[in-house]
């Protein structure tokens, strides 16, 4: 099996000197203006609409401006308070934990999901569909229905629990910390493992049956074909999967709006939701922006250093 | 092989697959099946610690549906629901494939960097960019409209579709548009005449996807338009059945439940183009 | 069931819908060229935005008044409702863009106010002329910001104790009047299964109560003078620790996650023996006819509303300011005024609270007086408790820093994080203390 790239095909061809090699790297120098003729609707929409909120947004953070007022530039100041803030530094640890977490029980269950998904031969409409439904309904509303079911009178999870006589009192699920982390990571996984399992399920159909079956064939058991076939081959769909709802995962806001508000005392805030308290409620938009913002640089060198192995498309052959 | 083992072989997988996704598959249900009971529950039940939570024991109600029907403009609300997702996964689809084809197949300066760049956009997060963005939309003209969420929308979508339709066009095989090349056609013909017919399943998974986020958005709908017959639906319900410290949530689950069922039922047509049209996406 | 009724505005409907399908597109061109927003040439508008109100009858009482005096001035009126968990978002929204409606609801603080000083319209002889004829405000100087009228204060909710008057008679005690009181009766009511309940968690009433009982004994958060912060007293250590006694003895955890209705379901459910709350949970359970669990009697029949209870230094308590103010960037501030002097007449104010059956209180004092706190047995006291409520920044006047002790619920954590024993009493205090100092400090204002 050779990975080749597909740059390499078009060095190649240019190399080989053919006419219709040539041809081909004429087409693409003449194709620069082309292409920009094509990107330039979306970028321009990308311009007007994000790049100035999104510039705005950095200025905010690095001034003292509250709402409506421009303020002035003072630099890492606003970064520097919210280091001694105690609500802030929960608030960091909070959305490590709710992340990681989060993205933990997303990446191994989707997993599984997923492999239960591609071997499923009957009712799979039935089940795929099923499975995804999660992600399609309002995120408003479904938050709020796992909030009337945890609620401290009615939830129905404390009933089922006592009904099966696995509990006698009621679980604080919203009242205890750590219970309350507990269930805002659940409810985000809720939502987000049909995204991680289906796509994941994607890239399984892709890879191609050979390999299995040679492996098989080598006297490869299914747990060593696992780890040394299909696990190393997902990992360009992994790391898609995993940057994106990491990014956004990190940006949850509904999820502990609803159902604590970043309580009991603090510790369930995530950015988002510690940014709105500050930024919005209490005007100071700076410092709202500054905790938005705070991850920031670490995940811009995220982002470049995922893309940067993504983008090298890879090929079978 | 002789029968028992012909036999275990077809009760195997009922164990190894059809059990084990059992969970999953309640999991993923409970939640909207509770919405479901909820919405048909009369209230007294509804607010009775000793009822049980998942049947409905004191008979079906239609109360929370006409409550919702007749009671409020939800019906205006679903609509215009409606025309902002539709308009808007439009127009991201759209710029989402004429962006998507020359990061696909050409090579050009920047085309990196803009590919970095889309994604660099989701990095602020809506919670923080509506601020600025209200005084952009304000600037516009377009405060108060739908106007402003089909302009707005797009923001977040285009990045999306771009990404998965790029990487949809990339597992076509390059022969089919070169030859189409050679024999005059220009890069637009080839896109809309060759290309696209044969990525159907992308882009109807990249249309899903807008869909879908764009029924779902709150913030901006909020945020942006005011008037009662334009809001949005989640918009609308939230405001008109959350009031001071009382919750109606039969008329909450109504909501959801009716709201919900647009995409269901757009999903349950194109579910198999939606996994198809990830499955190459993703990889490639 | 209650009912919402929409506003029939059919023709308006169609009309927005057609107008944006149609015309919007060469409008949106001619807009960009031109860099700015069209003007409607010659109507005259006036847009409100208030919250959606817990009677829904107070919301359509005062559209009614919109539209009465719309027709009256020629003027094209419109009335948006927004739930109350979402002003915030929106008021910042406005000002940040500085366009959108000309009257606005602030709350549920006066600290609104503060926060956007340099963006409300001066109220002054709106106040002025309001006053007189309703008998004058009930505490002028509660409602200045930085000694002017930015807003005229529109509603509370006052909040007195509503208790379930069986189970005081089974536990054969009467006319509770002290916190004291109720942490005993909350005593005896846990150990038969109905516990005291009051919030401690990030809600509204989490705020209300617990200032409520700070200042009952004698504490408080700031000084006179709105900026020193006098959190750390005895007073408040004697607070922290009845605290800490109500809620390990008298009520249940849950209480850390409970939300603003929370406390009005644990009534209705005929689980807690009493809450702190305005008559909301009252109303509900009259109009869905929720019965005592076990029971074919009717729980509103067993509920009592009595004074808001009394601590050793004082009786105080607090609720939110709901208020409503005109945006200085409004082309409309004349007409706006106009109607606010329209909607503080004595009569319309009237009909406004009888259609709120008194749960909308204004401060306007021949208004506390109102013959719909006598209609009804149990609104007696509700004149009562407004006399001894004063705003969240009390003894301090409101200010933008004072609102946000209260939107980052520093109190309520300051007393639950003693009384769930995860820091001693001076521990949180000093956390309080120095959340307190970091919030005042950056509101400094700049020369």
């Amino acid at each position: 099996m050779q990975l080749k790239t597909l740059n390499g095909d078009v060095a190649k061809a240019v190399g080989r000197g053919d006419g219709q090699a040539r041809a081909l790297s004429d087409l693409l120098v003449r194709d620069t203006p082309v292409a920009y003729a094509f990107i330039a609707p979306a970028f321009f929409l990308l311009l007007f609409l994000v790049a100035y909120p999104f510039v705005l947004s950095v200025w905010l953070s690095l001034s003292d401006a509250r709402v409506g007022e421009t303020g002035s530039f003072v630099g890492l100041e606003n970064f520097q308070r919210l280091l001694t803030s105690s609500i802030f530094l929960q608030t960091l640890q909070n959305s490590i934990i709710f992340t990681a977490a989060a993205l933990g029980a997303k990446t191994v269950f989707g997993m599984a999901l997923a492999l239960l998904l591609f071997r499923i031969g009957r009712f799979k409409r039935l089940i795929r569909g099923a499975v995804l439904l999660p992600f399609i309904v309002p995120t408003a509303l479904s938050t709020l229905v796992w909030w009337w079911m945890f609620e401290p009178l009615y939830s129905v999870v404390n009933w089922t629990l006592k009904s099966l006589h696995i509990v006698s009192r009621d679980i604080p699920w919203l009242p205890d910390p750590y219970l309350a982390m507990f269930t805002v990571v659940l409810v985000n996984t809720w939502r987000g493992l049909p995204f991680f399992a289906i796509t994941i399920l994607a890239g399984l159909v892709a890879i191609p049956r050979e390999l299995y079956e040679a492996a098989e064939s080598d006297g490869a058991g299914p747990v060593s074909r696992f780890w040394h076939i299909t696990v190393p081959l997902l990992k360009p769909v992994l790391g898609v999967v995993i940057l994106f709802s990491a990014i956004f995962t990190l940006a949850d806001f509904n999820i502990v709006y609803v159902l604590t508000k970043g309580g009991p005392m603090n510790m369930t805030h995530l950015f988002a939701t510690y940014s709105f308290a500050l930024g919005l409620q209490g005007g100071q938009i700076s410092q709202g922006a500054a905790v938005s913002l705070f991850l920031f640089p670490i995940l811009l060198i995220v982002v470049f250093t995922q893309l940067r192995m993504v983008r090298r498309a890879t090929t079978y052959e | 092989m002789n029968s028992a083992a012909r036999w275990a072989r077809r009760i195997r997988p009922v164990f190894t697959l059809y059990v084990p996704v059992t969970p999953f598959v309640l999991f993923a249900l409970f939640p909207l099946y509770f919405m479901l009971v909820t919405s048909f529950k009369k209230n007294a039940e509804l607010y009775d610690v000793n009822a049980v939570p998942f049947l409905i024991g004191r008979g079906v109600t239609f109360g929370h549906y006409e409550l919702l029907s007749k009671d409020t403009l939800f019906w205006s609300w679903f609509l215009n629901s409606l025309i902002v997702s539709l308009a808007a996964t439009v127009i991201s689809v759209v710029l989402g494939v004429l962006a998507a084809y020359p990061l696909a197949r050409l090579k050009f300066p920047g085309a990196n960097s803009f590919g970095v760049a889309i994604f660099v956009t989701y990095l602020v997060p809506p919670s923080l960019l509506f601020l600025p963005l209200s005084t952009v939309v304000a600037r516009l003209g377009l405060s108060d409209s739908l106007w402003a969420l089909v302009v707005t929308y797009p923001t977040f979508l285009v990045p999306f579709c771009t990404w998965l339709l790029m990487g949809y066009f990339r597992t076509v095989p390059k022969e089919i548009e070169e030859c189409a090349m050679l024999d005059g056609c220009n890069r637009l013909q080839t896109l809309v005449r060759i290309l696209l017919p044969v990525a159907v399943p992308g882009v109807i998974c990249a249309a899903l996807f807008a869909f879908t986020l764009s029924w779902n958005e709150f913030l901006y709908a909020l945020v942006f338009v005011s008037p009662a017959e334009l809001k949005t639906m989640t918009v609308g319900v939230f405001s008109e059945l959350i009031r001071g410290d009382i919750y109606y949530w039969g008329g909450l689950m109504a909501g959801a439940c009716i709201g919900s069922l647009p995409i269901v039922v757009a999903y349950v047509f194109f579910l198999d183009y939606y996994v198809s049209g990830l499955t190459a996406g993703a990889v490639k | 069931m209650t009912r919402l009724s929409a506003p029939t505005v059919l023709n308006s409907r169609r009309v927005s819908r057609r107008r944006f399908l149609g015309t919007t597109g060469a409008g949106l061109a001619g807009v960009l060229a031109s860099g700015k927003a069209p003007a409607i040439a010659q109507t005259r508008e006036l847009t409100f935005l208030s919250i959606a109100s817990f009677v829904p009858e107070t919301d359509k009482e005062l559209k009614r008044q919109l539209d009465e005096w719309g027709a009256k001035n020629k003027v094209k009126v419109r009335l948006d409702i927004i739930a109350h968990l979402q002003l915030q978002t929106k008021k910042a929204a406005e000002v940040q863009a500085r366009s959108g409606h000309d009257l606005t609801a602030l709350g549920p603080g006066l600290g609104d106010a503060d926060l956007y000083y340099d963006y409300l319209a001066d109220l002054n002889d709106v106040a002025a002329d309001v006053a007189p004829k309703s008998g004058g405000w009930l505490n002028p100087n509660d409602y200045l910001i930085r000694g002017k009228w930015k807003l005229l204060p529109w509603w509370q909710p006052p909040f007195p104790m509503a208790v379930r008057t069986d189970l005081l008679e089974q536990l054969n005690e009467k006319n509770p009047d002290t916190w004291e009181d109720w942490l005993r009766i909350g005593k005896k009511g846990k150990a038969i299964g109905h516990p005291f309940g009051t919030a401690m968690g990030h809600s509204g009433d989490a705020n209300v109560t617990l200032l409520s009982i700070l200042w009952s004994y004698g504490g408080s958060y700031v000084g006179k003078d709105g900026r020193t912060i006098t959190i750390n007293s005895k007073e408040t250590r004697q607070a922290m620790d009845f605290v800490k006694r109500l809620y390990t003895e008298a009520m249940d955890p849950e209480v850390l996650a409970w939300d603003d209705a929370s406390n009005n379901r644990c009534l209705n459910a005929g689980k807690c023996i009493a809450i702190h709350n305005p008559i909301s949970a009252y109303e509900s359970a009259k109009k869905d006819k929720v019965l005592v669990p076990g029971t074919q009697r009717e729980i509103a029949e067993v509920v009592d509303h009595i004074n808001t209870p009394r601590g050793p230094a004082d009786r105080k308590a607090t609720t939110g300011f709901w208020c409503v103010g005109i945006w200085n960037f409004s082309k409309n501030q004349d007409l706006a005024k106009d109607f606010l002097r329209y909607h503080f007449q004595p009569d319309n104010q009237n009909k406004w609270v009888d259609a709120g059956h008194g749960f909308n209180m204004p401060f306007l004092t021949n208004l506390t007086k109102h013959a719909v706190y006598k209609s009804d047995k149990q609104y007696r006291f509700i004149p009562e408790v407004a006399k001894v409520t004063v705003p969240p920044s009390w003894p301090g006047p409101t200010t933008a820093a004072s609102q946000q002790v209260w939107d980052l619920y520093i109190i309520p954590d300051m007393f639950a994080q003693h009384a769930t024993g995860k820091m001693t009493a001076d521990q949180a205090i000093a956390w309080a203390e120095k959340e307190m100092q970091e919030i005042y400090a950056g509101r400094k204002r700049r020369p």
